[in-house]
Parts: structure tokens; sequence; C-alpha cells
């Protein structure tokens, strides 16, 4: 199969006998063997475990129990245990645990769907950056073009599904990290409704916050990893227990006739933002807008209680190895700890109002469009950016607009667009109402078929057959 | 504050450390502009 071949069509041709698991995985395996050094997307790559996987899913092709992804590649944030592997977190201090049991529970629902886990992937420390630079493990770079940021922090996955080595990756989004690497890397991703999806057997960053899914270069892809991932987990003490709500047979029903708006004040900062949103809205035939109220109070809420979960989650390393730490997540976790409850108090009571009131302007519209990252991907290494005129630090301002979607927990889908003279792409957000990832995945699947948002490999990853 | 948390703080971090805490006034400084009555209940654990 081509580097460009989507998880729907290896599983197809798995299925149909025109190829075998084992042989998408051994192409796979030498496309990671020859493009990892360069690209800085998988940490760990487990050859043998993908082997043995990809002989058991032939077999059941044999068998006549293929399953929706039979022999379908895929990589895992190194945050998601895999078993014998040591889950890092991004982080130096994780690499004296012990290896994982156990898999995680989303990385064994989609190999109990016929997918092949072949590694995990690099990732910000803790997940607290919105780069894709490592301090140990050095950077995910972007495929488009190598000088410039994945987006964090689940930049190995955006890195390796934008370059081609695996069709589909799973990320973790705590303030925007399934989102923000899929708009510097071009890439569609799904952040589910929270609770949607168990975090069984991943390293948590904050709880209150975290959210699992999928990046990929296909909304059927999104849809197929997806379907496959749903289910009620109650070793996740925030899942739901309602009914899974299939998606990959439905997503060409609709899509038009939903009322959508975008998000004006807050979200038009940005001239690149605000240029791709209107892209969007131009295809969806949009002119309607909608104020997310206290968008930016929202945005500082979520700040706080990050630092403040954060801080307390990883109090006792902080204590005893501080030094092992990226000086950039040291010191805002350090920071974290010590914040005054009287803060975190208020951002929680803010949240709960807050979201009541977003939640009334479900009433109205089905959806709403708002940038995903204020700029395209930066330079590695850049510590600055103009944001709102002013210079200021880029790190945590690349989460501005995310920031105050996932606070309360609503499903987006990120968007690519290419548009103006720009070899990079940039993101848009398409927002729903809770539990609604029906809409816009239905949404973004016509934004796909218009062309109007598409995800190819990267040029000079999609030709090395 | 480091003390009372048994978090010692080197003098080499400290100046990171004090600029996210200056970072994190200026979000409190907007939190605490908005509205948030005596009776609002917080949302500790957050269910969509």
């Amino acid at each position: 199969m081509k580097s460009t071949a989507s998880a729907a069509e290896i599983a197809q041709a798995v299925k149909s006998g025109e190829t075998s698991a084992r042989a998408v995985i051994a192409a796979t395996l030498g496309r990671i063997e020859a493009n990892n050094g360069r690209l800085g997307a998988f940490t760990d790559v487990t050859a043998a475990r993908a082997m043995a996987q990809a002989d058991r899913v032939d077999a059941d092709v044999r068998a006549g129990k293929a399953g929706a992804l039979a022999g379908v590649p895929f990589g895992a944030k190194n945050l998601f245990d895999l078993r014998d592997i040591t889950t890092r977190a991004g982080s130096k201090v994780n690499r004296d645990n012990p290896p994982a049991k156990t898999d995680a529970h989303l990385v064994a629902k989609l190999e109990a769907a016929g997918a092949i886990c072949v590694g995990a992937l690099n990732m910000g420390e803790y997940a607290y950056d919105f780069t894709g630079e490592n301090a140990h493990d050095g950077p995910s770079r972007n495929p488009h073009d190598l000088n410039h940021m994945s987006g964090g922090s689940s930049g190995g996955s955006a890195t390796a599904v934008a370059s081609g080595l695996v069709p589909l990756a799973l990320c973790s989004d705590t303030n925007g990290s399934i989102r923000i690497p899929a708009s510097f890397c071009g890439l569609f991703g799904l952040k589910p409704t929270y609770g949607r999806l168990s975090r069984h057997g991943t390293f948590p960053f904050v709880p209150s916050l975290d959210h699992l899914g999928p990046v990929a270069r296909s909304v059927t892809d999104l849809a197929l990893s997806y379907d496959a991932m749903q289910g009620f987990d109650e070793a996740d003490p925030a899942m739901t227990k309602r009914p899974m709500e299939l998606l990959a047979g439905r997503l060409e029903h609709g899509g038009s006739g939903y009322r959508v708006a975008v998000a004006d004040g807050y979200f038009t900062g940005e001239p690149e933002a605000r240029e791709a949103v209107a892209h969007v809205a131009k295809a969806l035939e949009v002119a309607r807008t909608v104020t997310i109220p206290d968008a930016a109070v929202a945005r500082a809420a979520a700040f706080l209680i990050t630092m403040s979960e954060g801080g307390a989650l990883h109090l006792e390393r902080l204590r005893e190895r501080a030094a092992d730490f990226d000086p950039d997540t040291r010191d805002r976790l350090i920071a974290g700890a010590m914040l005054p409850a009287a803060w975190i108090d208020r951002a929680q009571k803010f949240r709960r109002a807050y979201r009541e009131k977003v939640l009334r302007l479900f009433q109205d519209v089905d959806a709403i469009l708002a940038p995903v990252t204020p700029m395209r991907a930066p330079l590695i290494g850049q510590k600055v950016a103009s944001v709102a005129g002013i210079e200021m630090p880029l790190r945590p301002n690349i989460g501005i607009y995310t920031q105050p979607i996932s606070f309360i927990g609503l499903p987006v889908v990120a968007v690519p667009v290419w548009i103006g003279e720009y070899d990079l792409p940039i993101g848009v957000q398409i927002i729903a109402p809770p539990w609604r990832e029906d809409i816009a995945m239905r949404i973004a699947r016509r934004l796909e078929k218009s062309g109007a948002a598409s995800a190819p490999v990267a040029r000079g990853f999609a030709d090395f057959e | 504050m480091s003390d009372v948390l048994r978090l010692p703080v080197v003098e080499a971090h400290r100046p990171g450390v004090k600029a996210n805490l200056k970072t994190a006034g200026k979000m409190a400084a907007l939190l605490e502009k908005a509205a948030v009555s005596d009776d609002a209940e917080p949302a500790p654990v957050f269910r969509a």
C-alpha cells in the first residue's frame, strides 16, 4: 500500500485479499526506519509486536472474522500504555518506571477491530506544551516544512500521520493537543465530548480536562477509529453510560441543513486565523455570527485549573527530581503547585456558569466555527509571536482559541485548510453541542468532499514507494 | 509557600517560577472581574 493510502483503503485491501496485514506492516516499518530520524515522530517502534498482531489479523481474515480496521497501522502518543513499554509521557522522570503490563483501553479497542499498533509517538513533556518540542527526545517536526513546529502536545502523532508513516494516530487533548497539531500539520482531528472515550491506561495531566481522540487524513478514518473506540468502561470515572453512536456509515447523511455560525469577538483577532474561518464559512455558505460569552475569562480559568491540577499531579516528582524536567515545564508546574485555592475555586464556579451560557447558544445554532490556532506553524525554537498585535510568549498562547472550548468538554472536529501563498496549513474548529460529534463530523465530511478542507501527505513523503 | 509545600525552589529556577506566577496573576485578575455569585456551585468533576 502507498503511504497515501487511508485507513479505509488499507482495511478494504486487507479484507479483500488484495494485500496482507503482514505486507502492510512490513512496508510501514520500512517507512518508519527510513524517515523517523528526520521527523522525530516515533520514540518507540514495536516491530515484533506489530508483526505478531499482523499475523493474527491475517488469520482472522482467512477465517472470515476481519474487523473494520483490519491491518491498519497506527501509533499512540507515548502517554498511552503499551504493554512491555515504559509509558514515558514525554518525560525523563517516567523512564525509570517499569514497563506497562497491559495496553491502554483505546489501544486495545483499536486492535480488537483489527488495527495494528506500530509504536509510541513523541510528545511534549507531560503534555504541557503546544509546540511539539521535547527537551529529551528532540522535536517532532512538521512534515510540510521540517523547520517548523508540529504543534503539541501530540506532535509526534501529527507528524506520523502527515508524513504518511501511518494513516491514524492516538492523541490526548487537555487544552488543544489534538486540535493544535492537526492545525499545524494539516490533519483532521476529533476531540470527542468529555467522557465519551475511556482514558484508562493513559498518563493523566489535568483529569477534569483530559480528552482522548484520533488524528487522520480523512474524516472517514476519524469515524472508523472513533466507532471502534466507543463503549462504556467503568475504569474511567468520567465516562458516559450513553449508548455508542456509530458514525462511519452515517457521514454522508446531512452535512447541509445545519444551522452554523461563526464565532465573533474574541475569536477574530488574528488575520491568518480569521482568513481560515472565512474560507470555511464561505464553503458552507455561512454568514451568521454568534458570540461565545466570556471566552477570554474561560481561557484564563482553564489556564489556572491546568496549572494547579498539573502542579498537584507532579508535586512529588518536582520535590525529588526537579532537575530532570524540561525547564519550561518545570517552572510552570512549580508555580501551579503554589496557586491559591481561592483562584481555583473561583475558576471551577465560573466553569459551571460559563457552560450554561454556551449551551444556550446551541438552542439557535447546531455548530460554531472558530479558529484552532492564532497562526500557522511557527519555526521550531521560536519563543515569541505577535498575538493581538503584541509580542507575547508563544508557548502558552498557541491555545487561546482551543482552551475556551475544551474547558467545557464540547466535541470538536478540527479541519485543515490551505489558503493563500503559504505552504503550511491552518485549522478551523467545528464545535458542536455535547454528544453531537455526528454534527461536527458531517460538516467536516462536507468540507472534505467539496475540497475546502484536505489533509494530503506532505510533499517529499508521498513519493517514497 | 514552597516551604509549606516542601517544594524547594533552587535559585536558578526562581526567575522562571516567578514569571509563571506573574502570568497566573494576570489570568486570575481577569477571572476576578467575572461575576460569580456566592451560591455558585463549583464543577470540580466536570461532566459534559
